[in-house]
């Protein structure tokens, strides 16, 4: 593979990086300079483990509903805050956009370790009108738009990604999605519309963790090869490690710093906890 | 003289997008027959090309009034519904300040035929929490109401016919967002409508007026929230109710009516609108109103088989 991709999708043709290219960017530019992250693997591990401790206790309040998803899903949220706190972002500015809804108890579990929600939100959590939900609702701090219903968040983050553009914005857009929610048309209408308006100001990250609700993914419906299918709908692909948070947190480090195309980190993942 | 739903609305939007300086115009490929193409050509950096995808398009419209921008998505009735759900599990949910124009519904749509005539959107989208639903009956009313819905906070279904839009009000004439205008007043019978089926149901009040009945006539442009103080008024409730509607008779105006009638002063109220089928196509709207019941002869028949069993 070379450092450049022909690309020609959406009418317009053209060349970007590969993952190659973005990898040998990543090293020649960022290893060197200023944005270079300096990550405490171990600092990582302790903050994981004191997350997961906190996910406990939001699962246990709910008899472990949709805990699967959401223990797969904390690394890839955790990342996204670290990788903010440390390149010095606001984390209470987050736009931020669950479109796995039901993975929303990690949400809340990085909102807490992050100190978006205190002790005093969860009092009522669960219980009628309360703003923690088992799915995301408007009302909770940080939740941009109420998600449960799969495969909507793209569409909705790229109206506001588009909005951004529009008044000069710099903040990007973040889609936590799970692989389910692939087999939604919509998902993939949503895809096609973010390399058509160049919005690469969102970061999609796919919580690849191989199971859906009745079975293993790739049983239910096919989703591989999905570097190759998301390229080929004009996006910019990693593909990382779940276990690793410290290689989330580089990738979503290189694709900030490309600009012309939407960007998508998949994330293979595992539930151990 | 005849004029057109869709022309007067893509006039107006485009005037409107001067005042208006975060209404952004979403499009699923339709904007030549939505006429959203005169705002396009208008305002192309607030104009944003989606592509034939209207569940995207809700989700991007959902996305824009978020961040604060005035989004207003037109497009056909019938496919708009293809994103009922997010317009359900979004826009009403999170009562989010998105515009839905449906446009070429109910009958309008005469030569497409009967899989893009559309007599069930009324039904889908009054049942939502939050939303507001209006049907202006013609030119006048379509400017004013646009106007309207778009300076208040809130998600907003808004049906406009394709063409032949009459002209029913005079410029200067107040129409007024969930306020009903009387356009004739009697004692024996009452017509309420909306949209394009208003200019109809005013040639119903005349033909039925040279028979001798004196009749109320009621432009139901506000169909959510409903306006039940004109409905509470004596000289309604004492009449037999007609509604008529290029929509089914199943959830339109006439069961919006029959609901709010039924708790709180039981009443006569009958419902002449597409009866539990589809559409078909036609090489013209009059033809098609012929074939579905709709012709002022025929909706006169219908109320005068109604009063004679009585």
């Amino acid at each position: 593979m070379g450092l450049i991709q022909r690309y020609g999708v959406n009418g317009r043709r053209g060349v970007k990086l590969s993952r190659l290219g973005i990898k040998m960017l990543n090293i020649l530019y960022l290893d060197d300079g200023e944005k270079h992250l300096d990550i405490d693997t171990d600092t990582i591990r302790k903050e994981l483990e004191e997350l997961e401790n906190i996910l406990k206790d939001i699962l246990a309040r709910i008899n472990g509903f949709h805990a699967y998803s959401s223990i797969t899903s904390l690394s890839i949220l955790y990342s996204i805050f670290k990788h903010r706190q440390m390149r010095g972002l606001r984390l209470d500015e987050t736009k931020i956009i669950l479109s796995k809804g039901h993975a929303a108890p990690a949400l809340y579990a990085v909102f807490k370790f992050f100190g978006i929600l205190d002790d005093d939100d969860f009092i009522d959590a669960f219980t009628p009108g309360s703003h923690i939900q088992s799915h995301p609702v408007k009302g909770c701090p940080m939740v941009l738009v109420s998600t449960g219903s799969l495969g909507q968040g793209l569409s909705i983050a790229n109206g506001i990604a588009i909005s951004h553009k529009m008044r000069g914005d710099p903040d990007d857009v973040y889609v936590v999605m799970g692989d389910g929610e692939l087999d939604e048309g919509q998902v993939w209408e949503a895809l096609s519309t973010a390399s058509t308006h160049n919005l690469d100001n969102i970061i999609l990250l796919i919580d690849r963790n191989g199971h859906q609700l009745t079975g293993p993914t790739e049983e239910i419906k096919i989703k591989e090869p999905l570097i190759e299918k998301l390229e080929s709908f004009g996006w910019m692909v990693e593909r990382v490690s779940g276990e690793n948070p410290e290689d989330i947190i580089n990738a979503l480090n290189s694709l900030g710093e490309l600009s012309g195309w939407p960007k998508a980190v998949i994330v293979d993942t595992h539930a151990h906890m | 003289m005849m004029y057109s739903f869709r022309d007067v609305f893509g006039e107006t939007l485009c005037e409107l997008g001067e005042t208006f300086k975060n209404l952004v115009v979403l499009d699923t490929d339709l904007s030549k027959s939505t006429r959203t193409v005169y705002f396009a050509r208008k305002f192309p950096d607030r104009f944003i090309q989606v592509g034939i995808s209207e569940q995207d398009a809700v989700g991007m419209a959902s996305g824009l009034a978020i961040s604060g921008k005035i989004p207003v998505l037109a497009v056909y009735s019938m496919f708009l519904l293809r994103a009922w759900e997010q317009i359900r599990n979004t826009v009403a949910r999170d009562n989010l300040n998105v515009k839905l124009i449906g446009t070429h519904s109910g009958l309008s749509d005469y030569l497409d035929g009967a899989s893009h005539q559309c007599f069930e959107d009324i039904a889908l989208m009054r049942i939502l929490p939050n939303f507001t639903v209006v049907s202006p009956s013609d030119t006048t009313s379509t400017k004013s109401l646009l106007k309207q819905i778009l300076s208040f906070r809130g998600p907003v279904y808004m049906r406009i016919g394709r063409d032949n839009s009459p002209h029913i009000y005079e410029d200067e004439e107040e129409i007024i967002l969930g306020k009903a205008n009387i356009l004739f007043e009697g004692s024996d019978i009452t017509l309420v409508s909306h949209g394009a089926m208003t200019q109809y149901t005013l040639e119903v009040a005349e033909k039925l007026t040279r028979e001798g009945f004196t009749v109320n006539v009621i432009d139901m442009h506000t169909i959510k929230p409903l306006d039940i103080d004109i409905l509470s008024r004596k000289r309604i409730l004492s009449t037999p109710i007609f509604v008529i509607e290029d929509h089914s008779i199943y959830g339109g105006l006439g069961s919006a009516i029959a609901e709010y009638l039924s708790m709180t002063h039981p009443s006569h109220v009958y419902r002449i609108g597409v009866e539990d089928r589809f559409g078909t196509g036609a090489k013209n709207y009059l033809d098609l109103l012929e074939y579905m019941g709709f012709t002022p002869n025929k909706i006169v028949n219908k109320i005068k088989v109604v009063l004679n069993g009585i």
